[in-house]
């Protein structure tokens, strides 16, 4: 029995589904397992949603694979606009290997020596923000803190050239979407990128990362003889590239959400150890990237529809987190008290995000020291939600908090 | 790569499903047949080292392990399967329904049994426990090492290999055939172990409980056993434990058929967790006091060692209570 696949006239990345994706992740999931969305700039993109489709397809990477590329080009065909990331763009057996070398560099014993650090860092950023009690909360509190402990401890990368830092990660997740007139105006705005590209790839190099990072432990894996000499900039560019946007969105929207949601705050306030709760339900409720991407190896169906050998697939994290199939009625509800555990905004199996860990360590200090030290916060001006082909966030976020 | 490492990459290749087709099938004795596989659409298979096996998803729903035995340097993938009439189903559905084009799913390899470097050893297959020692021979052979083989079985006609294998390798492989000789004397198989020397041995529980009574003499970490019980984590011999919660002084009883993680989030205490299969660390936890029965896949085996913190969404107690930090 095949069943042909449902349409949908939705552009996924129209500026009305980036600022708000809620109504398209509800049509995706009425529609049926696997849709066809409209595309304006000649993708022939599918949309899955579904909690349990989205799970069946990411634990099955012999036959949706990540090499075919994380975007929207099929880069068995396509040229992409940067070589391919050996871990996120990689199939087994080749990823296998690779994976296991990020594994033990981002292992419980490294994390454990940056605790401390993590924790003084918290308690600096929020004494500022004490200081300065009205401040958009988008640059001094959910960049601020990621680029005050992730450059040293975790890439490695030099002092100098840090502004090249979120260029580089708004190019990478602008890039990796359909090139639509907003994603060229946005990247065009940018004006020259090669300079940042450059200080990218340099800081890459064994002879540029700080000794004692996560950075320099990639590089002495290749002593090791676990990677090559040409492997490890490209795995120390993935540190770079994926490990500091999301972690900075993922903090704004959970504060966004804390905001619009008192009965939670007061929660948080009353248990700050739950820090790491409300930002994994933040990752349930608004998941920060927006489409996981993979191809079919070869001719298969969906659910009995089938699809085609090199047809990208897009998973809707975002969907398959409010599925009221796998969630419950209370779906849509904001509770941090919530088991939020299986929730898809880090991928699953092989490809997990292997910089989880990182982040919640960085959520679990900077938002108990918040909610530790913060009796109030309400925003001080609307929000201006940020258009981007891969992440969901904020431009800006302007607050107002008081002290206990 | 370090033993963690294998350990880590035995894990994650866990959960990758590899599409094969049976690309021939071959009636070795009357009871074992032979299969090479290969990947759909002729794609490359993952590369293997000896020792190491696969797990076969069968169309019929069951699911067992079975010791690549071929060359590692050959495209396809070959395993032996004995026709096992007291099994679960998995060996008779292979002999009766698994034919040439017959596409499968499998996972692997995975290597619990590797060979590891020495100037001797001393190889030791019961019946179907010739497996894994097929490539070990050739591996051996080719790092140069001396090696010496008995390989046991109930009748001659019953031993797959058995005449290849004693006229390519001379002198070097006895065989002990238990209806011409009787049962074979495990002590004397074990007398005399040499400076370097490495036991490696596959076969019936009988025959490695007997080697585990006999073997006191040889240095520790010099034998090494494949059980070809399904390597799937048996949680039968399972118990029920306790954990104390450090914060509250609370004790929970954690049952033989529960993880630790259901247990303690059923008790009201909130716990992250992600994969509930050992492979995320998302559900990490510190241990204050008592041992691990660590059974993930993310600690090295230098910090399960260290018994500091556990993945509670796998892992078990190794003692009648676990206090942990929570």
């Amino acid at each position: 029995m095949t069943t042909t696949m449902p349409e949908l006239d939705l552009d996924p990345f129209s500026d009305e589904v980036l600022r708000d994706p809620g109504d398209f992740h509800r049509a995706v999931l009425d529609a049926g397992p696997v849709v066809r969305v409209r595309q304006s700039e000649g993708f022939r993109l599918v949309a899955v949603g579904r909690y349990a489709t989205v799970k069946a397809i990411i634990e099955n990477p012999a036959m949706f694979l990540n090499s075919r590329g994380g975007g929207v080009l099929d880069l068995k065909y396509d040229e992409s606009f940067r070589e391919p990331g050996l871990l996120a763009e990689n199939d087994p057996p080749a990823h296998t290997a690779i994976k296991s070398v990020m594994t033990s560099v981002i292992a419980p014993r490294n994390l454990r020596r940056m605790r401390d650090d993590f924790q003084t860092a918290a308690d600096e950023i929020v004494d500022r923000l004490l200081d300065m009690r009205t401040f958009d909360a988008q640059i001094h509190f959910a960049e601020a803190y990621p680029l005050r402990v992730i450059p040293d401890a975790v890439m490695g990368v030099r002092q100098e050239g840090r502004e090249h830092l979120l260029r580089y990660s708004k190019f990478l997740f602008e890039s990796m979407g359909p090139r639509t007139p907003r994603a060229k105006r946005a990247l065009a705005e940018m004006g020259d990128l090669e300079p940042t590209i450059s200080w990218v790839r340099d800081s890459c190099r064994r002879e540029n990362v700080q000794p004692g990072s996560f950075g320099a432990l990639i590089w002495d894996a290749v002593d090791r003889g676990e990677l090559t000499d040409a492997q490890a900039p490209n795995l120390v560019r993935s540190l770079v590239g994926a490990g500091i946007d999301t972690t900075i969105h993922s903090l704004a929207n959970t504060l966004y959400l804390l905001i619009t949601n008192p009965d939670q705050w007061a929660l948080l306030r009353e248990q700050p150890a739950r820090g790491k709760f409300a930002f994994d339900e933040t990752l349930r409720h608004t998941s920060t990237v927006r489409q996981i991407i993979r191809t079919p190896a070869e001719d298969t169906d969906i659910e009995g529809i089938p699809v085609t050998e090199g047809q990208k697939i897009m998973l809707l994290p975002g969907a398959a987190n409010r599925d009221p199939d796998r969630w419950g009625e209370t779906a849509d509800r904001f509770d941090i008290t919530r088991d939020a555990g299986g929730h898809m905004a880090l991928g699953r199996g092989i490809h997990q995000c292997v910089g989880a860990p990182i982040a919640r360590l960085e959520a679990d200090a900077l938002l108990s020291t918040f909610a530790r030290r913060v009796k109030s916060v309400e925003f001080a001006d609307t929000p201006r939600p940020m258009v981007n082909n891969f992440l969901r966030g904020f431009d800006t976020l302007p607050v107002t908090i008081t002290p206990v | 790569m370090t033993v963690a490492d294998t350990l880590l990459a035995s894990a994650r290749t866990m959960e990758v499903e590899i599409p094969v087709v049976v690309a021939r099938r071959r009636r070795v004795t009357a009871d074992i047949v032979r299969l090479w596989l290969i990947g759909v659409d002729a794609r490359p298979l993952p590369s293997w080292t000896p020792g190491a096996h696969i797990d076969v998803l069968l169309p019929n729903g069951t699911e067992r392990q079975y010791s690549l035995c071929g060359d590692p340097s050959d495209e396809e993938w070959s395993i032996m399967v004995l026709r096992e009439p007291q099994g679960r189903g998995g060996s008779q559905y292979v002999h009766d329904a698994v034919w040439t084009g017959q596409k499968l799913k499998v996972r692997g390899p995975r290597n619990h049994f590797a060979l590891d470097p020495a100037p001797r050893y001393r190889f030791l297959a019961g019946g179907i426990g010739i497996t894994p020692i097929l490539p070990m021979l050739r591996e051996a052979e080719a790092a140069g090492a001396e090696w010496s083989l008995t390989y046991c079985g109930r009748s001659r006609q019953g031993m797959a290999c058995a005449e290849e294998l004693t006229v390519g390798h001379g002198g070097r492989v006895r065989l002990h055939v238990d209806s011409e000789q009787g049962v074979p004397d495990v002590a004397a198989l074990l007398s005399d172990p040499r400076p370097g020397e490495l036991l490696y041995a596959c076969g019936p529980n009988s025959m490695l409980e007997a080697i585990e009574r006999m073997g006191a003499h040889w240095p520790k970490g010099s034998i090494h056993f494949e059980r070809f019980s399904a390597v799937t984590r048996d949680t039968t011999a399972d118990t029920e434990f306790e954990v104390e919660l450090a914060s509250s002084g609370k004790v929970l009883t954690v049952p033989a058929d529960r993880s630790i993680l259901d247990v303690v989030r059923e008790s009201g205490i909130q716990m992250l967790s992600s994969c509930q299969e050992g492979t995320c660390g998302t559900c990490e936890t510190a241990v204050v006091s008592g041992q691990v029965d660590h059974r993930d896949a993310v600690l090295s085996k230098e910090e399960q060692e260290e018994n500091e913190v556990m993945m509670v969404c796998v892992s078990r107690a190794a003692c009648p209570r676990l206090v942990l930090d929570l």
